[in-house]
């Protein structure tokens, strides 16, 4: 029955914004967002105030925005389900996507800015602000995690090719039989260093349309129910899909989201709207 | 009258910042020096002519060459106007201050009376992201910053240009934090009032290539939290240079105290721990930042400052802790600004998860001083 609403919920979705966008801008210029699926790029561009909504086919929604400051940086802040956790790990043993609310800051350089051939940089920390609980009072009550990564974009031909890295760090702490716990992603001082990578193509016969794929990382809290015995973990989350440039500054997505130990029919189905607004 | 007068004042400052703004950028460094020498010369001559002139009724020198253009004598060489720094024009220009004779016999009264000319550049406000620089407000100028961040914590800062020299405000920081043991994560006290005086010289003022000099003092109203008492103090000297049109250099020295002692009036005056006991090693701190204009209306930040960390059930219960900030400045317009970036409390510990990213809204009005200005005319 939740399915089923939820499905509805992703095709009203849908089909809102595919009537939004009956009339098709020109296509004249290539899209430069912040993000490919989920790894993030080196573009600081778009708009004054940039904007984006997404939903899945399990009816799970995220929102985000952000403010670009002089065409250098850009700040925001974002809700989504994109960390999981074992919820009542105790109980049941299950992995959750869980809701986590996230500021974001980047700044970076234009490609060509400093010298030519030079590609688009940009350093981002990204730092969570609040999630959801992760079940009774004897499980952790939140994670607390920041991201720092340094990240290169160039157009090359019909491709836009991303590269980088991404330093994670989280924590979490649990309280079992009145002694405190704390949890670490990192035993060492310094984060957890991954590669993230990302390729666009946009083909010359499709001028409105990019396809997408992408390798990022994202943190999860798997409690008890790690044989391993790695409570908190870094994972990979691979990214594919299509992206179609409606207006100037508006585009539509659908990706598809894959991670770590998780089968296929887990995988998830996103479909996102995103907007540029002002100079 | 007055209020006339204060719309045409304000309406010039205006027109000046928008001047010196586009500027900037286009002037090199040789034709501002050339430009500065060339008004220095000017106004030592006009000066000079002035003094010789014949009485009371005179209204205007006649021993001034025509093709001059003068500027005020009190004027920094550093902030010349865009007409000035080009070329001589034709007209002589006095302003209105210093053609006017003195009006009493009074040998001692200055024939001339100084008016604050200063017109700064964008980026020379008293504060980078978190440390102080050697740049002071404008007499009159109110600048006003608020600011937020993603562990909660909010902050103020509120401040007074006292005739171009000095500087009083009243701010909250959330910047010092408390920790119950070694163990614990630190929590910031907040909110931290403390009030603030600057004074110094600007940059050029004594001589060429003279950086900005401050010396401030800044300390807090006693805090009372967690069951103890705290409060801080902090004197700095700092001193501010810029490097061309696009950069400026900032570094100075701080010299902290703090105390901490618990708020039970019953317990043992001993127990209270202060920063001065521990000797100058443990209060003496270096900071400095750096500022670039990346783009005409945002500048990129970057700083290191100093907060005093408490600890409660600690030996030792005050630590001076490093603060590293990166950033960018946005100048929507000559008054308003908007700043944010990445704030690391305590860089010696090299968390991640203590960074937080914040923003402020800066404000500079020049109501008051323009105000000011137009009464005084």
């Amino acid at each position: 029955m939740i399915h089923i609403a939820a499905t509805r919920r992703c095709a009203i979705f849908a089909a809102t914004v595919l009537a939004g966008t009956a009339q098709l801008a020109s296509a004249d210029e290539r899209r430069h967002q912040s993000m490919v699926v989920t790894a993030p790029t080196a573009f600081i561009e778009g708009g004054a105030i940039q904007a984006n909504a997404r939903i899945d086919q399990r009816g799970d929604w995220a929102m985000g925005a952000s403010l670009i400051l002089g065409g250098i940086a850009s700040v925001g802040i974002s809700s989504d389900y994109n960390l999981r956790a074992c919820i009542q790990c105790i109980a049941n043993n299950k992995i959750q996507p869980i809701r986590a609310t996230s500021a974001t800051f980047r700044m970076g350089a234009r490609a060509d800015q400093w010298f030519h051939g030079q590609p688009a940089l940009a350093l981002g920390v990204r730092v969570m602000m609040s999630s959801d609980s992760l079940g009774t009072s004897a499980e952790p009550k939140a994670i607390r995690s920041a991201d720092i990564y340094a990240v290169a974009s160039r157009d090359i031909a019909t491709f836009t090719v991303h590269g980088g890295v991404i330093g994670q760090d989280a924590e979490t702490v649990e309280t079992i039989s009145d002694v405190r716990i704390v949890h670490r992603l990192v035993s060492s001082r310094w984060p957890q260093i991954r590669p993230i990578a990302a390729l666009q193509w946009h083909p010359s016969i499709y001028p409105r349309t990019t396809l997408m794929a992408d390798l990022s990382w994202l943190v999860e809290w798997r409690g008890n129910s790690n044989p391993s015995g790695e409570k908190l973990t870094q994972t990979w989350i691979a990214g594919w899909g299509v992206q179609f440039r409606a207006y100037r500054r508006t585009t539509l997505d659908l990706t598809v989201r894959h991670r770590q130990d998780e089968g296929l029919p887990s995988s998830t189905v996103v479909l996102g709207v995103h907007f540029g607004l002002g100079s | 009258m007055i209020a006339r007068k204060f719309q045409r004042t304000r309406q010039a400052n205006r027109n000046d910042n928008r001047s010196l703004y586009a500027m900037l950028p286009k002037t090199s460094q040789r034709q501002r020096l050339a430009a500065i020498a060339i008004v220095i010369v000017n106004a030592g001559v006009v000066t000079q002519a002035l003094a010789q002139s014949p009485g009371p009724d005179a209204t205007a020198p006649t021993a001034v060459p025509p093709d001059t253009q003068v500027a005020p004598a009190d004027k920094p060489a550093d902030v010349v106007t865009p007409a000035a720094s080009v070329e001589a024009q034709p007209v002589v220009q006095i302003p209105e201050s210093i053609t006017q004779p003195a009006t009493t016999d009074n040998p001692y009264q200055p024939r001339f009376v100084a008016k604050p000319a200063i017109k700064r550049a964008i980026s020379d406000l008293p504060e980078l992201l978190a440390a102080p620089t050697g740049y002071l407000l404008g007499a009159g100028d109110i600048y006003s910053r608020s600011g937020l961040d993603t562990g909660g914590g909010v902050s103020t800062d509120l401040r007074v240009g006292l005739g171009d020299v000095a500087e009083f405000g009243i701010a909250t920081t959330d910047q010092i934090r408390a920790r119950e043991s070694q163990e614990k994560t630190a929590q910031r006290i907040s909110p931290y009032v403390t009030a603030s005086f600057r004074m110094g010289v600007a940059e050029n003022r004594l001589f060429r290539h003279q950086p900005g000099l401050t010396l401030g003092f800044r300390k807090s109203f006693q805090r009372d939290t967690d069951s103890f008492k705290t409060q801080i103090a902090e004197l700095t000297l700092v001193a501010s240079k810029h490097l061309g049109s696009r950069a400026s250099l900032h570094a100075g020295a701080a010299f902290w105290d703090a105390s901490i002692s618990p708020s039970d009036p019953s317990s043992d005056p001993a127990a209270t721990f202060a920063l001065h006991d521990q000797g100058l090693r443990k209060q003496l701190r270096g900071f400095g930042g750096v500022a670039v204009k990346a783009t005409n209306n945002a500048d990129v930040l970057i700083d290191v400052a100093w907060a005093p960390e408490f600890c409660y059930q600690c030996t030792q219960q005050i630590k001076l802790r490093a603060l590293l900030s990166w950033g960018v400045r946005y100048n929507i317009a000559d008054w308003i600004r908007i700043e944010s970036g990445v704030r690391v409390s305590d860089i010696q510990s090299a968390n991640l998860l203590d960074a937080q990213i914040f923003g402020q809204l800066t404000f500079v009005s020049h109501t008051l001083r323009n105000f000011i200005e137009a009464v005084r005319d």
